[in-house]
Order: C-alpha cells, then sequence, then structure tokens
C-alpha cells in the first residue's frame, strides 16, 4: 500500500525510541487493555500472553508491509514528522502535541485529524492513551480557600477556550471545544471508560527495564532487525534476568 | 645586563649551607612545612579526596538523591553493572571510539608532522584545523546528524556522483556509531595537531637540514627525528585524548536526540551514566548508586589507558 505519490504512507522518526514504541504500546492497548506493559515489566511470564504476542505481530506485518518511510530509522528528528506535516505521508503515530508542533510547516488546506489508534482486531475497544498536566492540591494545606479561589480564576472558561485556540491543546472544560485537528480524540477521551498513561507508566515506575529491555527491543522489532517472536522470546529472558537482580 | 654565575661551595658562607639533618636552615625549613603545606592540602582533601571517596561510597549504595533512603548494597551495583548487556555494549562502545578515534588522531598528527612542518601557510592552516576545537560538540553533533540525515547533504552527494550503491541510513543502528566517531575525529583532531606541532617547532632546523643532505626522506625524518624528539607530547597527548575519549557524551546526544533515549548502538559510559541519573528522556527517580558505580569504572579504565600509554611511550627521552 503506497501512497499516490509512491511514497510509503506511515511517517516515522525511528531515533525516536518513544515514538517507536508507540506503536507496540498503543496495539497492545487494543489487544490486552491498559495496564498490560506494566505487567511486561513486573511479570516475564506476562510476554507469553497472546494478547502480547499479537501487538507484536501487528508491529512486524506493518514492517513487513514496508510502509513506515524510507530509513524512518535513520531520520534525524524532527525530519519524519516535517515530511508527513509537509504532505509526504499520510499516518504518523504520535501525541496530540503534534497538531500544534506542526503548525507552521503545514499549508492552509492541511487539516489534519488526530485519532486514536485503530484495533488490531475490528471492532475492539481502544483505550487512548493519556498524558494530563494539571494542578496538584496538598491536603494538608492551610490556605486551601485561596486555593480554591486560584482554581476558580485559571478554570475560567475565557482562559480555557485559549488553550484550544492560542495553544491548540484541550482544554480541561468540557465545555471548552478542542481545536478543530483533535475534535475525534477529544470525543474518544470523553467517552472513554478507561484512559491509559504512556507506557503505562513504565518510564517512571521501572525506568531500567523501559531503557534497557523495553526500548532496545522494541527499536529492533520496527527496526526490522528482529521477528515479533524474537521479540517475546527476548523480552522475557531479559525481563526475568532484570528482575532476578 | 647581568650574568649571575654560581659560586662554588667552599666560598659559600657554611651558615646558608643546608646540612641535610640538623642544619639551621632545615630545623627552619621542618617548622614552616606544614604550616605552609596545610592550606593547600585542607582544600586538596575537600575538593578532591572528599567527593571521590563520598562518589565511592554512593557507588555501594541504592540512593536516588536529596531526601531519598539511602541503602547501603556492597558491591551488588558492580555486579549488576558487568552482568547487564546494555552496561556491557556501553563499555564496549566507549572502548572502540576511545581506541578507534585515538589512534585516527594519531595517523592525523603524524601526517600534519610530515607535510605541515615545511608547507608554505602552515600557520594558517593549523588555525583552521584548530576551528573545529572551539565549536561546540552539540552544534557539531545536530550538523553531523543533518550531514547524514537520509535526505541529508552525504547521500545527496553520493547521489550526485551516481554513487548511489553507497548510500546507507547512516543515523539507523548499523551505522550510527561510525557516524559519531567521524564527528568526534574531525572535532578533536586539530587541537591535537597543534599541540604536537607546537613540539616540532621547538626541534632544531638543523637537525632536518643535516637529514635532507645525507638524503632523508620526508618520512625518515618524520621517524628519526620528530617522532623521538616529540615522544613526551605524544604521551601528553595520549592521556588528555584518553580522558576525553572516554567522557564522550555531549556529541552522541546532539546527533541522537534529547526527546528520546539514545540507541544501545550509541551508548557510551557517559551516556549509560547519564541515562541512569536523569532516567532517561521519559522521567524517573534516578538510580545514583548505579550511575556512581559507572562513573568509578569509567575513572578505572581511563587510568588503566593512561598507565598503558605512558607504558607504550616510555623511553629515555632525548634532549637537545
Amino acid at each position: 500500500m503506497k501512497s499516490s505519490t509512491g511514497k510509503q504512507p506511515i511517517a516515522l522518526d525511528g531515533g525516536i525510541t518513544s515514538y517507536n514504541g508507540y506503536w507496540f504500546h498503543q496495539l497492545l492497548l487494543s489487544t490486552a487493555g491498559p495496564g498490560e506493559m506494566e505487567k511486561l515489566a513486573t511479570n516475564a511470564s506476562t510476554w507469553d500472553d497472546p494478547a502480547v504476542r499479537d501487538a507484536a505481530k501487528a508491529v512486524e506485518k506493518l514492517v513487513k508491509a514496508n510502509l513506515f518511510e524510507k530509513d524512518y530509522m535513520a531520520t534525524k528528528f524532527p525530519a519524519g514528522q516535517n515530511g508527513w506535516a509537509a504532505g509526504d505521508q499520510t499516518f504518523i503515530a504520535n501525541g496530540t502535541w503534534l497538531a500544534s508542533e506542526t503548525q507552521p510547516l503545514r499549508s492552509a488546506t492541511q487539516k489534519p485529524k488526530v485519532i486514536v489508534m485503530p484495533p488490531v482486531h475490528a471492532g475492539a475497544k481502544v483505550t487512548p492513551m493519556l498524558g494530563a498536566l494539571g494542578w496538584g492540591l496538598n491536603p494538608q494545606s492551610t490556605e486551601k480557600k485561596q486555593v480554591a479561589q486560584f482554581m476558580a480564576f485559571a478554570l475560567q472558561k475565557k482562559y480555557e477556550d485559549r488553550m484550544a485556540t492560542d495553544a491548540l491543546n484541550i482544554p480541561a472544560r468540557g465545555d471548552s471545544p478542542a481545536p478543530e485537528e483533535l475534535r475525534e480524540i477529544q470525543k474518544s477521551l470523553d467517552g472513554a471508560s478507561k484512559v491509559a498513561l504512556d507506557f503505562d507508566g513504565t518510564p517512571w515506575l521501572a525506568p531500567k527495564w523501559f531503557n534497557n529491555v523495553f526500548v532496545t527491543l522494541d527499536d529492533q522489532l520496527i527496526g526490522g532487525s528482529i521477528t515479533a517472536d524474537q521479540f517475546i522470546t527476548q523480552g522475557k529472558q531479559q525481563t526475568a534476568d532484570l528482575l532476578s537482580k | 645586563m647581568t650574568i649571575f654565575t654560581p659560586l662554588p661551595e667552599a666560598e659559600i658562607p657554611s651558615r646558608v649551607i643546608d646540612q641535610g639533618n640538623g642544619g639551621a636552615l632545615d630545623r627552619a625549613r621542618r617548622r614552616t612545612y606544614l604550616p605552609m603545606l596545610l592550606p593547600a592540602l585542607i582544600l586538596y582533601l575537600l575538593l578532591y579526596v572528599a567527593p571521590a571517596a563520598a562518589g565511592m561510597i554512593v557507588s555501594l549504595s541504592t540512593w536516588s538523591g536529596l531526601g531519598a533512603k539511602f541503602t547501603w548494597v556492597g558491591i551488588q551495583n558492580y555486579v549488576d553493572l558487568f552482568t547487564d548487556r546494555v552496561f556491557l555494549s556501553a563499555f564496549g562502545n566507549t572502548l572502540a571510539l576511545t581506541l578507534i578515534v585515538g589512534v585516527a588522531i594519531f595517523v592525523i598528527v603524524s601526517t600534519s608532522m610530515i607535510v605541515l612542518r615545511s608547507t608554505k601557510g602552515r600557520a594558517f592552516i593549523r588555525s583552521a584545523v584548530f576551528l573545529p576545537s572551539i565549536i561546540s560538540p552539540i552544534a557539531i553533533g545536530v550538523a553531523v546528524a543533518f550531514l547524514f540525515n537520509p535526505n541529508g547533504l552525504v547521500n545527496g552527494a553520493l547521489g550526485m556522483f551516481k554513487l548511489d550503491a553507497l548510500q546507507r541510513p547512516w543515523l539507523g543502528p548499523d551505522y550510527i556509531l561510525s557516524v559519531i566517531v567521524v564527528g568526534v575525529i574531525w572535532s578533536s583532531a586539530g587541537f591535537y595537531v597543534v599541540l604536537l606541532m607546537s613540539a616540532v617547532d621547538s626541534i632544531p632546523e638543523s637537525l632536518f637540514e643535516a637529514a635532507r643532505i645525507e638524503g632523508a626522506s620526508l618520512f625518515q625524518q618524520f621517524r628519526h627525528i620528530t617522532l623521538p624528539l616529540t615522544r613526551d607530547m605524544f604521551s601528553t597527548a595520549a592521556v588528555l585524548w584518553v580522558i576525553a575519549g572516554i567522557k564522550t557524551f555531549e556529541i552522541i546526544l546532539a546527533v541522537t536526540g534529547k526527546a528520546g533515549t539514545p540507541p544501545i548502538q550509541a551508548r557510551t559510559l557517559a551516556i549509560e551514566q547519564y541515562l541512569l541519573v536523569t532516567t532517561g528522556a521519559d522521567g524517573g527517580i534516578p538510580q545514583l548508586g548505579s550511575a556512581t558505580a559507572i562513573g568509578v569504572v569509567m575513572t578505572a579504565i581511563t587510568v588503566i589507558l593512561i598507565l598503558l600509554s605512558r607504558r607504550i611511550a616510555r623511553r629515555d627521552s632525548l634532549e637537545l
């Protein structure tokens, strides 16, 4: 499957390991749901779960079908996403920030849409990934009243609307519409009963596993140098080795 | 012009001659020795010995920073490192980079010493080759990455000269370390060329003239005059390079980018240490015990390589 330009349809900055990882994790969310990736980091036997194999096989299938852009593992970020913004490729797996990040590069006629990753098995429920930035209130605070006043001030609709119009992000208020590019994903988030953290939070919860096991094997899987079966065998072995220390 | 000539010992008043043991000057020197030495000793202990000792202690613990629990684990961090394939890969990459770049610099410097010594405009050439040494390694890394991007100048030039077969995904896992090595050589060689050429300048021209009259070629002049008389400077340069090479960091981060974890093929010990201190681009809790253990290993390798290079270069020094 190639676009009418003769170029592969999916852009990817393969030098960015987390962008590579999004493919496996988002496919895993559709086969196993949220929390599976954390189990992969904390229990080596989880690698035997057929849902993990399905997700890995789906990545392998994309690689073998030659759908990613030429030399995707060797692009200097942000060459891949800039190529997508320029219209060289049709799809890219990334965060919602990409809409604002690439806006200056897109022509006025280009109207990208951000959607959740389609499921591996048609009709399966998809869990969107969510990274939220917000305010944290210390329950021991003696200034709760002032904090509440500040929150009420900061969350006024006129300011939240500008999160969409000025920052091109999804506002926290339900009555503040997202930018046009993000309306679909906003709907998915609003309708989701569960959301997942990026990589189920393993970069924070199990950083050594994430950096040394997952990232290195996932780079090889999406780079085409190992198969899905090797990914699973080696992932299980390396996780067991790490957990035994 | 006043010329001072030393007095024969017999003419020096006996009270100023140091008697070695028990003389007045010796006793005075002993009394002032400690007070004079103490400030420097205290500073050295505080600024060098104490931090090094603290680092050694942290390397024997699990600790994530101020306010976190400090747990003594003995040599476990070192055991974990030397059974971790990612650390061993970074270890190999670091040694390979240091040795390959070191050999390349030696070849470039030796060639420069042969060619540049008698070349017209050599001062300008030296300045030109020194220039990359004063450019930020970050800037060099980014520039190198742009050059070697799949659509970059390198592949473009190869295509222009109908050498498409030589085009490669240079920044991909199979070639990225080689690209980094090229960048490090380009940015570092000039410094060592200037350093060694300054030693060449101190060799009397008459030696080269005599060699030329005897029919010695440029290479023979290098081998029998330049090399022996600059051996000490070569040794110093080797030490400086080993120290710099083992710590190679910024250029790698600039080539691979901060938005992700550098691929395993591009990780050096310094990058691996950085990942443990910051736990990569996605955040997390620092692992200062393991990171400090890597620092101790880096220091140990540096010392070993310095001793090796000094031993290789050790010969009776030649003086003119």
